[in-house]
């Protein structure tokens, strides 16, 4: 056997076992460390977000915290019917009245429909009057096609 | 030529214009027919119901639907005699005088808000002083009142507030005979004479 078969032939033999020999150094991932606390956290977030009974609490909670240390509130609830009313008083902005608020204003009785008739018959009268009026000199002038 | 087109078209313009309000008030008036029918068979069905009860059901009232007749309201003085449909949008305005959605029905307990047009329901209100008398019925509750307040004030002041004892407030725009939108708000307070129940 010639020195180059056997070197071959040793190449064959060891190969295997370098190979094998890269993969018995592999690792497996360690288990993830779950942070508790992190995921309560994060449970009570969205927890939070879907329910509005807790909102609504967190809110009023808010704003009583904010007058209790004689901060004004931002923005006012909804449901709060005093706080609306207090609204009423002082706001002017608002068109027309449709229910019933403490303060509100008038409902808007206002019609346009007398000004539109009026108008409508003063154009028609008019109207009317040009198109009766004496005809021109042309339109007498001009010949009879019946 | 020219004078004939202008005729022409100040005619057909004008004719639009005649026949939107016309069809706008035939709508309101129609409208207002229904809801007196509507009103009449509520009432029949109401003194059918009291056959059998020994004594009014506060329960059994009318529905405070938008556009439902829910009282009958009369001022002998300026001859007027409409029903009262709820709501105060325009097509509830249009048809009858309208109870503003959230105020005490009049006779109850509270503010009771009437309004209407100047131009057609209310067009006689400007003759109303203090001590006329207005007479409103709802389904078993007939009331008297005496107005005891008339006042004007700008379109947009507070009106409206609520009270504890049974009000009366009728409103309509003001002066009554103006063109274009009424800068001010006629406003009449009524007190109740004597309520009573209805047979």
């Amino acid at each position: 056997m010639s020195f180059r078969r056997l070197f071959v032939l040793a190449l064959v033999v060891a190969m295997p076992g370098v190979a094998r020999a890269q993969f018995t150094t592999f690792i497996p991932p360690q288990p993830k460390v779950v942070d508790t606390a992190k995921a309560a956290t994060s449970v009570a977030t969205a927890t939070a977000r879907v329910d509005t009974t807790m909102n609504t609490q967190l809110t009023n909670m808010k704003t009583w915290v904010d007058s209790a240390a004689g901060v004004a509130p931002s923005s006012l609830t909804a449901a709060d019917s005093l706080a609306t009313a207090t609204t009423a008083l002082t706001d002017t902005t608002v068109s027309t009245t449709t229910t019933m608020r403490n303060g509100a204003r008038a409902p808007a009785t206002a019609s346009a429909l007398p000004l539109i008739a009026l108008l409508g018959a003063s154009m028609l009268s008019v109207g009317l009057l040009l198109l009766a009026g004496p005809r021109t000199a042309r339109d007498r002038t001009a010949p009879d096609r019946g | 030529m020219l004078r004939r087109r202008v005729g022409a078209a100040l005619t057909g313009l004008g004719a639009v214009l005649l026949t939107v309000a016309g069809s706008r008030y035939t709508t309101g008036a129609l409208r207002a027919d229904e809801a007196r029918r509507a009103w009449d068979a509520a009432r029949a069905r109401q003194a059918v119901a009291n056959a059998h009860a020994a004594a009014w059901n506060p329960a059994r009232s009318v529905a405070l639907v938008t556009g439902a007749p829910v009282a009958h309201l009369l001022i002998p003085r300026i001859g007027l005699d409409e029903i009262v449909l709820e709501g105060v949008d325009g097509d509830e305005l249009n048809a009858a005088p309208g109870h503003v959605p959230g105020s005490a029905l009049p006779g109850n307990a509270g503010n009771a808000v009437i309004s209407a047009h100047r131009d057609r329901h209310f067009s006689h209100f400007g003759e109303l002083h203090l001590g006329d008398t207005v007479t409103t019925e709802t389904l078993g509750k007939r009331t008297n009142w005496v107005i005891v307040k008339r006042q004007v004030i700008d379109k947009n002041a507070p009106a409206l507030f609520r009270t504890d004892g049974a009000t009366l407030t009728l409103t309509t725009c003001w002066p009554i005979r103006y063109l274009g939108s009424a800068p001010d708000r006629l406003i009449l307070t009524a007190k109740p004479i004597a309520p009573r129940v209805l047979d």
